[in-house]
């Protein structure tokens, strides 16, 4: 198991390989931006193959190369925060433009504005569970919160975008009819 | 949670959306949605939101990887990669103690701005911002036991693959052997909003010298850049520590380090004759161009 020859290794930087696509996939979600994301991801890649020979081979990569990406975000911001440089870049983003011809587009539009309202813990946990599809346990470990904190952050983090989403089902529809009437 | 209860709570609600909940559990869940719409309104709900999730960001997944988010970039086989990281504590606790070093020695440092820098108005140049961050940044890595760099020598071509990706044009590591001091390794900061790159190199005493490697803003006529290109300034010196900076097309350099004024202008002149700049691209998006040099 623990050998410390090169088959090892190319496993473990195969196991990282695989990861690259969502780690990128949660941290567009998680930071809106795509470029920053980007960042994120690259860093958190270049820390994992730095350190691979931390990571116990039979154990889960995944878990281990979120959690990194996790600490190493948790850094940035407050590094940002220290140097007076924060601001949620969520807050000014603009729009992450979505193909206007997709059937539904409007959800997946409002979806994205949507959870960039909930506060950053409770998106974590969210996109964690639902687009990782992780158990609450590794969300927990990769958080480094207890498994309460994780349903708790996950209970009011749906239950707002519940509220929010169906207020903007009923919101929507009216603005969708005045603009298309003032198309000529 | 006992399995005879027949409620379900929050806790279940969601595992039973997620598909966390044990198969005998599942069955009072259904059971319990049955019996009540509203807890069917919220499962359906909640379930709906994993699949907008998806819809919404699964396209990543097939976004081909820009050059540097590829392993085989940073792997070579034949060179050995053991053991360049010893730093087993997160890089939590040393980023905290930085921090605060940081906030620390920020109003000590402030003298680097005062010296010829201001404009009539007050505001500083940018010349003089850029001088001041690099030397808080001096001050607050070399001083760092643990994790003085997060790349070492050893992995130069991975630290300057990392810089020259975030700062958008190619970073080099000036040798400066012929001056007594060597590379330690490198990191990546923030400055100002945007990446910085920080070289530290050390003599044979121990003492350490930063190199700090930035993009230049930029700048609307009129405005106070406070460069004169290509001319290496002196900053000043506070606590045996000097500072001289320069412009070089797109970048702007600063070298600090406990040396006399006459050492680090003869350091620096090392560093201008190592340095073949090439013109940074401005406002290139990183991805695109890395993209293009892609295998």
């Amino acid at each position: 198991m623990d050998r410390a020859d090169g088959s090892v290794v190319t496993d473990a930087e195969e196991l990282i390989t695989q990861q690259i696509p969502k780690l990128r996939r949660y941290a567009r979600a998680l930071l809106g931006d795509p470029a920053r994301a980007d960042d994120l991801v690259q860093e958190t890649l270049l820390r994992a193959l730095s350190r691979q020979h931390m990571w116990k081979p039979g154990t889960n990569m995944r878990a281990w190369m979120f959690t990194i990406l996790h600490n190493i975000h948790v850094n940035n911001q407050r590094r940002r925060f220290v140097r007076g440089e924060f601001q949620d870049p969520l807050e000014d983003q603009p729009e992450q433009g979505t193909p206007s011809t997709q059937e539904h587009s409007l959800e997946i539009r409002d979806l994205a504005k949507a959870l960039k309202t909930l506060p950053e813990a409770q998106r974590q946990v969210l996109l964690l569970v639902g687009l990782e599809g992780m158990d609450y346990k590794q969300v927990a470990d990769v958080l480094e919160v207890p498994v309460g904190t994780v349903m708790s952050r996950l209970h009011r983090g749906r239950e707002a975008l519940r509220r929010l989403l169906s207020y903007e089902r009923n919101v929507r529809p009216a603005e969708r009819t005045t603009k298309l009437r003032m198309v000529p | 949670m006992t399995d005879n209860r027949p409620e379900i709570d929050e806790a279940d609600l969601h595992a039973f959306v997620d598909g966390h909940l044990p198969p005998d559990r599942r069955r009072a869940a259904m059971a319990n949605l049955a019996a009540s719409p509203d807890q069917a309104a919220r499962a359906s709900d909640y379930r709906a939101l994993n699949e907008a999730m998806h819809l919404t960001y699964d396209e990543v997944l097939h976004e081909p990887l820009p050059a540097r988010l590829r392993v085989g970039r940073y792997v070579h086989p034949e060179a050995g990669r053991s053991g360049a990281f010893s730093g087993l504590a997160g890089p939590g606790q040393a980023m905290r103690a930085a921090a605060l070093i940081a906030l620390a020695l920020a109003s000590g440092f402030a003298g680097w701005s005062l010296n010829d820098r201001m404009s009539p108005a007050g505001v500083e140049s940018e010349a003089s911002s850029f001088a001041r961050n690099a030397a808080q940044a001096h001050a607050v890595y070399t001083i760092d036991g643990r994790h003085p760099v997060e790349f070492g020598a050893d992995q130069e071509d991975t630290l300057l693959l990392w810089l020259s990706d975030r700062l958008g044009t190619t970073i080099q590591a000036p040798s400066l052997q012929a001056v007594g001091l060597r590379l330690v390794g490198g990191r990546l900061l923030p400055s100002s909003g945007r990446p910085a790159g920080q070289l530290m190199y050390e003599g044979e005493a121990g003492q350490r010298i930063t190199l700090y490697i930035r993009g230049r803003f930029p700048m609307p006529s009129g405005s106070l850049s406070g460069w004169h290109e290509d001319t290496v300034r002196y900053g000043g010196e506070t606590g045996g520590v000097s500072l001289v900076y320069w412009a070089t097309g797109g970048l702007a350099y600063a070298l600090i380090g406990q040396m006399d004024r006459e050492q680090l202008l003869a350091t620096a002149k090392l560093v201008q004759e190592q340095l073949q700049i090439p013109s940074i691209t401005p406002a290139a998006p990183v991805d695109q161009a890395t993209e293009k040099g892609a295998t």
